[in-house]
């Protein structure tokens, strides 16, 4: 099981991505957090990841 | 930014009756590697149309919205959009009126800012400062924390040892690898975003349930936790009612009705559309069953979902009446044939619409009074006489134009089993037909305006309302229609004022029909509650004022608005007993 009971324990969220989300967290008095996420420069394949992984 | 020299060009000509005026300001090049800028004017009907196209220039659509609704509240600004360059939105530009030459030479990639503007000088006050709006935005993700710092997720997870739930709005191919990291991490989350691979989805569930995480998503929107809700969500009282949803709109509906009729809910879990599939085999619906099995503030759960596969829907149903504890309502919509099991003192009802599992929720606690969401037969038919019977038989077509995809469900299910002729949709069902053209209606058709075809390169239609304006000025304009179902949906997320904001178009949908010597009828449903960010009870009263018939569900609605295309000619009474049965409570 989690460590954290989600149901029964007082809401600690991070919003990743849309803020209107994380505004309507503050905006219920929720303890919220916004994470700075940004979209990766290059998302590359499997099997590049992987040749890559070997090298470095 | 460099200095622009521009070369106008003016010429005007007469176009039929209509004053033309052409101001072509010559194409212009900034310096820049990414962003070329291409501006025209012109001007009809003493307005001026502004298109500008930014070349390889992303952004998010709600933050593109904001942009444009900030634009719009300024002096002199008639119209602004600003969008992705996708077929829709290209498509909604021209019927704006804005030049179709123009817009056509914008890629998906591009963003295209297109004003209407009262005169130049209102517009120019605009475009000095487009940069800084734009510019303002330049981050994908934006937003503070208490302390006034955004974060990022691995200082999160050390420094914020606390956190229980994460909400996930990222792009879909980015998930898998940020939800395993959470997982490992012991958060538990609402993963918003669509377009995740169902085979990332499975490992994702897999491994969250073997940690004891719960995964609401993905393409979940809504959840209500502990009376706080998460993503698109309403203002629910709390109450002793828990749901799991696998369907956003579904679970939004249940939990407004619950409120209205004083029941409230504790916990509503939205686990995304692709949980009762085979490949994904239910499995985050019974770690929700289990999660809510556990809660003693609940005594009745509530499943909702589209009809699971054959091999999940028994599975669900087994491990409820093997492992569970307390009473239940199964809303597997359109699927019930009024089966009700009795286990150990316990119920477990199955019904086939929202509206019907309301009200077997109310049944079960013996709750006498819901006037709130229910309307006799025998008041409905006497209610809508008056409507129908100003409707020409020529008229016979019922055209629903909805934001919620499990409204458009529902919808479908009581057409069909009223049943209406000639269904079609964009999404259809067993028993309806796939629309030729999902940008042209045919006989009855229903459409799900939040379907990927509409929403490509811009914000749902629950909160940008444009698309669904210009359709409902088109549907007008039929002769054959004799009624058009509108649904509005309040809460968290959702547009601030969603009734105002097409309110116009719906008297002018009425006066075009006036104007052609018909009376063409709409019905509408909010679906929110009193306490939810918009005023709900203003917003049924400006409907009404408009001359719109409101109903309390959307189950009503589509049996109200099949009621006036038929002229009074369907079996009500049938149609209650299959889909809104009250199961002896008041009648």
């Amino acid at each position: 099981m989690s460590k954290h009971d989600l149901l029964n324990s007082k809401l600690n969220v991070i919003n990743l991505g849309l803020d209107i989300f994380f505004q309507s967290l503050r905006d219920q008095n929720v303890n919220a957090i916004q994470v700075d996420w940004s979209r990766p420069s290059t998302k590359l394949d499997k099997e590049s990841e992987d040749i890559l992984s070997k090298i470095l | 930014m460099h200095p622009i020299i521009v070369c106008p060009i003016i010429c005007i000509r007469n176009f039929k009756n209509l004053f033309f005026a052409f101001l072509d300001y010559n194409s212009l090049t900034l310096n820049t590697d990414v962003c070329r800028i291409d501006t025209r004017y012109i001007l009809r009907s003493q307005a001026l149309f502004y298109v500008q196209i930014r070349q390889n220039f992303y952004r998010d659509s709600l933050q593109l919205l904001k942009i444009s609704d900030k634009i719009k509240r300024e002096p002199g600004i008639n119209e602004a959009a600003v969008i992705m360059g996708t077929r829709t939105n290209k498509q909604i530009l021209s019927k704006l009126g804005f030049p179709e030459d123009k817009i056509k030479q914008a890629k998906e990639s591009d963003s295209v800012i297109a004003i209407k503007a009262q005169d130049k000088r209102s517009l120019d006050s605009v475009l000095t400062r487009l940069d800084n709006l734009l510019e303002g935005t330049d981050k994908i993700i934006s937003g503070t924390g208490k302390s006034g710092q955004t974060l990022d997720l691995d200082s999160v997870i050390i420094s914020m040892p606390d956190t229980n739930l994460a909400l996930i709005s990222v792009p879909g191919e980015y998930v898998k690898d940020i939800s395993l990291r959470l997982i490992d991490a012991g958060i538990h989350q609402q993963i918003f975003s669509d377009h995740v691979p169902i085979s990332d989805e499975l490992v994702i569930k897999k491994h969250a349930s073997d940690n004891g995480i719960l995964i609401l998503g993905p393409g979940s929107g809504t959840s209500i936790i502990n009376g706080k809700g998460i993503g698109f969500s309403n203002i629910i009282r709390n109450g002793p009612v828990g749901i799991v949803a696998a369907a956003g709109t579904g679970l939004q509906e249940v939990s407004t009705l619950l409120d209205r009729s004083e029941i409230g809910v504790k916990h509503g879990l939205g686990v995304g559309g692709n949980d009762p599939k085979d490949e994904i085999g239910g499995i985050m619906t019974i770690e929700s069953i289990k999660a809510l099995e556990a809660c003693k503030d609940i005594t009745i759960i509530d499943i909702v979902s589209k009809p699971p596969s054959s091999q999940v829907k028994e599975k669900i149903i087994n491990y409820i009446l093997n492992n569970g504890k307390k009473n239940y309502v199964l809303t597997f919509m359109g699927t019930a044939e009024k089966i009700n099991y009795h286990v150990k003192a316990r119920k477990v009802m199955e019904v086939n619409t929202l509206t019907s599992s309301v009200l077997a929720v109310a049944k079960q606690l013996g709750k006498k009074t819901i006037e709130e969401i229910y309307i006799p037969s025998m008041t409905l038919r006497k209610r809508l006489e008056k409507e129908w019977q100003k409707v020409h038989k020529n008229q016979k077509y019922l055209r629903a134009l909805l934001t919620g995809g499990t409204f458009t469900y529902e919808a479908q299910v009581i057409l069909n089993g009223i049943p209406l002729k000639d269904i079609y949709s964009n999404v259809p069902i067993v028993g309806s037909q796939a629309l030729p053209s999902t940008s042209k209606s045919h006989m009855n058709s229903i459409i799900d305006l939040g379907e990927e075809e509409f929403t490509e390169g811009r914000a749902h239609p629950m909160i940008d309302p444009t698309i669904r304006k210009l359709r409902l000025l088109d549907e007008s304009m039929d002769s054959k229609v004799a009624v058009i179902m509108l649904d509005f949906v309040l809460g968290y997320g959702s547009n601030s004022d969603p009734v105002g904001a097409i309110i116009n178009e719906i008297r002018n949908a009425k006066t075009n029909a006036e104007r052609q010597g018909r009376y063409l009828s709409i019905v509408a449903y909010v679906c929110g509650t009193k306490r939810d960010p918009q005023n709900y009870e203003s917003s049924v009263q400006l409907l009404k004022r408009s001359g719109v018939i409101v109903m309390p569900t959307n189950a009503f609605a589509t049996i109200a608005s099949a009621t006036i295309a038929s002229r009074g000619r369907i079996d009500l009474e049938q149609i209650y007993s299959k889909y809104v049965d009250l199961g002896g409570i008041i009648e």
